[in-house]
C-alpha cells in the first residue's frame, strides 16, 4: 500500500470515528427506542451517503414503531409478512447484530440494500434498512463493518434505553401504588378513627349520628343522610348532613328503604351485610338531593338501614368505592354492636326491674309465710279446742242430765202457774171434821169414791160409786137427798191418789156434817 | 261386723231417727203439757207413782219430754237427750208391761190422755223407739247445732 492509499484509509477512518462521535452525541440524549434508532438511521444515511432509510422496532412478527428517512418510502404499506418472518427468524437466532444485504429490497417499504438487525430479547427485535447510495454505487466492505459497528452502538443503545424506559415506567408504577398505598392508609385511618369515635357509642342513634359526619368527611361528600327502621317496633331513627333537615316518618322511612331495596343486585340482605343501591340514573328519593352513591344494609333482623350521599367534592379516585363499602361495613358493625348493646342495656333494665319485683314478692312471700305459719298455729290451737270441745259435747255427763231436768222443771213450774187447766202440785188435805174411822158404822152411807173401772171390779157391800171426776155430776142423784147429818163414810185409797180424801172434802163443801173416811182400804180392793 | 262399723251411713241414719225422736217426744208433750190435769189422770191409773209425786211429775214430765226432744232434734247435748229419751222409753215399757201384767184398765197416756188404750203393741212399739234411741246414741255424730257455739270468740281468736 503506498502512502496515497494510507492516507485515503486514514482519512476514511477518521470519517468513520467522526460519524461514530456524532452518533454517540445524538444517541447519548436520545430517551426513546425511537430517537435512538433515529439518531442511527441518519448517522448511517450521512455516513455512508444512502438515499433513503428504514427503522423499525418490532416484536415477533409485527412492527410495532417505525421511522423512514429519505425520499421512496411507502410507510403506509409497512413491509409484508413475508419478509417479517424471514427478517425476525434470522435476527432472533443470532445474539449480535446481522448486517446482511438485500439485494432489491422486496417486500420493505424502501428499496433497501442493506440491512442491520439487533435482537432486543423476549421476541424483540430492531431493524435499520438502508437503500441505494447516492451515487448509485453499492456498498464496499468497510462500510458494512461500520455499519455492523452502527448496529453495535444501536444494539447497546436501544437496551439501554429500553432498560432506562422499563425503569421510568416502574418508577411511575411504583409512583402510583403509593399514592394508592396513601389512600388505602387514609381510608384506614378513617375507618380507625371511626372505630374511635364509634366505639364508646352505646345507642344506635348516636351511633348513626355520629358516624355519617365521619364518612362524609372521609370521602369528600358534600351531602348525606342515614336511616334505621326497625320493622318490629315501628321506630325510625335518621339523620342528614350538608342538606335540609330531614325527618322522615314511618311511611317515608318505608317508602325509601323500598326504593333503594328494589334497586340492589340481592334482594335478600342477610344481617350485617351492605348491599350497593344502584343509583346511575340519578333517581330523586325525596331526601333533598341527588344521591351518587348509596347502600342498604340490614344490623339486625328486622332492622334496616340506607346511607345515601351525594356527589363527592374531590371525585371518585380509584379504590374509593371499595374503602367506602367497607366504611359502611364497619359503620354497619357499630351500629349493631350499639343496637346490642342498648338491647343488652335494656334488658338488664328489665331484668333489674324483674329482680327487684321477685325481690317484693319474695319478701311478701316469706311474710306471707310468717302469716301462714301463724295462722297454721293458731288453727291447730283452734282445732284442738274444737277436739276437745266436740269430745266433751259427745259424752253425755252428770251436768248435762241436770241441767236438762232442772231446765224441764222451771219450766213446767212456772208454766203450771200460768195454765188455767194447771194442777195443784200440793195433794188435798183432809178437813179437821173429818174423822177417820176402822170399819163402817151401821146406818152409815158408804161411798166408793174409785173410778167406775175399780169400783166394777169390787167394792163394799151397799157402797156408791162417786169418783171426784164426776162428783157434781153424780152427787145430786146419789146422795142429793140425803140427811146431811147422816153419817158417809168414804172410803178409796190408793197409791197413786187418794180418791177418799177428795170426794170427803167435796161432801163437808156441800154441808154434811157426818164425814168419815175409812183409814185401810181391804186388801182385795187394792189395785 | 267390722264393716258394718266403718259403714258411713251411720251418721245419717242416726241423724234421721234422731229429728224422728225428736219430733215424736215433742209432739207427745204438747198435749200433756196444755192438760197436766188429764195426765195426772193418766199416771194415777198406772198405780206406779205415790199420790204426793203425781202433780209434780205431771207437770215436769212432759217438759222432760219436750226439751229432751228439742235438744235432741237439734243436737244440743244430744246425747244426754237422747240418754234421757231412751230412759224415759224404758221407763214407759217397764210400766206398760207392769199394767199389762196386773192387768189394770189403763190408757196408755202416751200422746192424748184418752183413747189409746195400754197393749203389748204399745209395748212393741215403745221398744222400737228406745232401740232407735240407742242406735242415735252410739252413731250419732252429725249436724249438731251447739257445736256452732263450742267456742267462744276470744278462743276463736278474733
Amino acid at each position: 500500500m503506498d502512502a496515497q492509499s494510507c492516507l485515503v484509509e486514514l482519512n476514511r477512518s477518521h470519517f468513520y470515528l467522526e460519524i461514530l462521535r456524532d452518533m454517540a452525541t445524538h444517541v447519548g440524549v436520545a430517551r426513546s427506542p425511537m430517537a435512538v434508532m433515529d439518531a442511527v438511521l441518519l448517522s448511517a444515511m450521512g455516513g455512508l451517503g444512502a438515499s433513503c432509510g428504514y427503522a423499525a422496532l418490532g416484536r415477533g412478527e409485527k412492527v410495532e414503531e417505525a421511522t423512514c428517512r429519505g425520499g421512496e418510502c411507502a410507510m403506509s404499506q409497512g413491509p409484508s409478512p413475508e419478509a417479517l418472518a424471514v427478517w425476525a427468524a434470522k435476527v432472533q437466532a443470532s445474539p449480535h447484530p446481522v448486517v446482511a444485504s438485500l439485494g432489491s429490497g422486496q417486500g420493505w417499504p424502501i428499496p433497501a440494500h442493506v440491512v442491520v438487525g439487533c435482537p432486543l430479547g423476549e421476541g424483540r427485535w430492531a431493524a435499520l434498512l438502508l437503500g441505494p447510495r447516492l451515487d448509485g454505487s453499492g456498498y464496499a466492505d468497510d462500510e458494512l463493518g461500520l455499519l455492523y459497528t452502527l448496529g453495535v452502538f444501536m444494539l447497546v443503545s436501544l437496551r439501554f434505553v429500553l432498560a432506562q424506559m422499563r425503569e421510568e415506567m416502574l418508577a411511575a408504577k411504583i409512583l402510583q401504588r403509593n399514592e394508592e398505598l396513601d389512600r388505602q392508609v387514609f381510608h384506614l385511618l378513617s375507618q380507625r378513627e371511626l372505630a374511635v369515635e364509634l366505639s364508646s357509642e352505646r345507642q344506635p342513634q348516636s351511633a348513626l349520628a355520629r358516624g355519617l359526619p365521619l364518612i362524609m368527611g372521609h370521602f369528600g361528600y358534600g351531602q348525606g343522610v342515614a336511616v334505621l327502621v326497625d320493622r318490629r317496633c315501628g321506630e325510625v331513627m335518621a339523620t342528614s348532613r350538608g342538606g335540609a333537615a330531614w325527618e322522615p316518618d314511618r311511611k317515608t322511612a318505608d317508602a325509601l328503604l323500598f326504593a333503594c331495596l328494589s334497586r340492589c343486585a340481592v334482594k335478600q340482605v342477610p344481617p350485617r351485610h351492605v348491599e350497593i343501591v344502584d343509583l346511575e340514573d340519578a333517581p330523586d328519593l325525596g331526601i333533598g338531593f341527588i344521591p351518587s352513591q348509596g347502600f342498604l344494609f340490614q344490623v339486625r333482623e328486622e332492622l334496616w338501614g340506607v346511607a345515601l350521599f351525594g356527589e363527592s367534592v374531590g371525585g371518585r379516585t380509584p379504590g374509593q368505592d371499595s374503602s367506602l363499602a367497607a366504611c359502611i361495613q364497619q359503620w354497619v358493625l357499630h351500629l349493631h354492636s350499639a343496637d346490642a348493646f342498648a338491647t343488652i342495656m335494656n334488658l338488664n333494665a328489665e331484668l333489674e326491674e324483674r329482680n327487684q319485683q321477685l325481690a317484693r314478692t319474695v319478701e311478701e312471700l316469706t311474710q306471707a309465710q310468717g302469716r301462714i305459719a301463724r295462722l297454721e298455729s293458731r288453727v291447730r290451737q283452734v282445732l284442738g279446742a274444737l277436739e276437745d270441745k266436740a269430745w266433751q259435747v259427745s259424752r253425755a255427763r252428770v251436768w248435762d242430765f241436770l241441767g236438762l231436768i232442772l231446765v224441764s222443771a222451771v219450766l213446767g213450774f212456772a208454766f203450771n202457774g200460768q195454765n188455767p187447766h194447771g194442777v195443784d202440785l200440793l195433794p188435798p188435805s183432809l178437813p179437821p171434821s173429818v174423822a177417820v174411822v176402822d170399819g163402817v158404822p151401821a146406818g152409815a152411807v158408804v161411798v166408793d169414791a174409785r173410778p167406775r173401772a175399780y169400783f166394777e171390779r169390787g167394792h163394799l157391800p151397799g157402797a156408791v160409786n162417786i169418783p171426784p171426776q164426776f162428783f157434781d155430776l153424780v152427787y145430786p142423784m146419789m146422795l142429793g137427798s140425803e140427811d146431811v147429818e147422816r153419817r158417809i163414810v168414804v172410803y178409796g185409797d190408793t197409791w197413786s191418789r187418794r180418791y177418799h180424801v177428795e170426794v170427803a172434802r167435796l161432801l163437808v163443801d156441800r154441808g154434811h156434817e157426818a164425814v168419815a173416811i175409812l183409814g185401810a182400804m181391804p186388801q182385795e180392793m187394792r189395785p | 261386723m267390722t264393716l258394718w262399723r266403718t259403714w258411713s251411713g251411720h251418721g245419717w241414719i242416726a241423724l234421721a231417727l234422731r229429728v224422728y225422736l225428736g219430733g215424736l217426744f215433742v209432739a207427745a208433750s204438747l198435749h200433756k203439757i196444755q192438760f197436766p190435769a188429764a195426765f195426772a189422770d193418766a199416771l194415777v191409773d198406772y198405780q206406779l207413782v205415790p199420790y204426793f209425786l203425781v202433780p209434780p211429775l205431771a207437770v215436769v214430765l212432759p217438759w222432760v219430754e219436750l226439751v229432751a226432744g228439742l235438744c235432741l232434734a237439734l243436737g244440743v247435748r244430744a246425747k244426754a237427750a237422747a240418754w234421757i229419751i231412751a230412759g224415759l222409753l224404758g221407763v214407759f215399757v217397764l210400766a206398760l208391761v207392769s199394767v199389762l201384767l196386773r192387768e189394770l184398765p189403763v190408757g196408755c197416756g202416751c200422746f192424748e190422755t184418752t183413747g189409746e188404750p195400754a197393749s203389748w203393741r204399745t209395748v212393741a212399739r215403745d221398744l222400737v223407739w228406745l232401740g232407735m234411741a240407742l242406735y242415735v246414741i252410739v252413731y250419732d255424730r252429725l249436724a249438731h247445732v251447739e257445736r256452732l257455739f263450742l267456742l267462744s270468740p276470744k278462743e276463736w281468736g278474733s
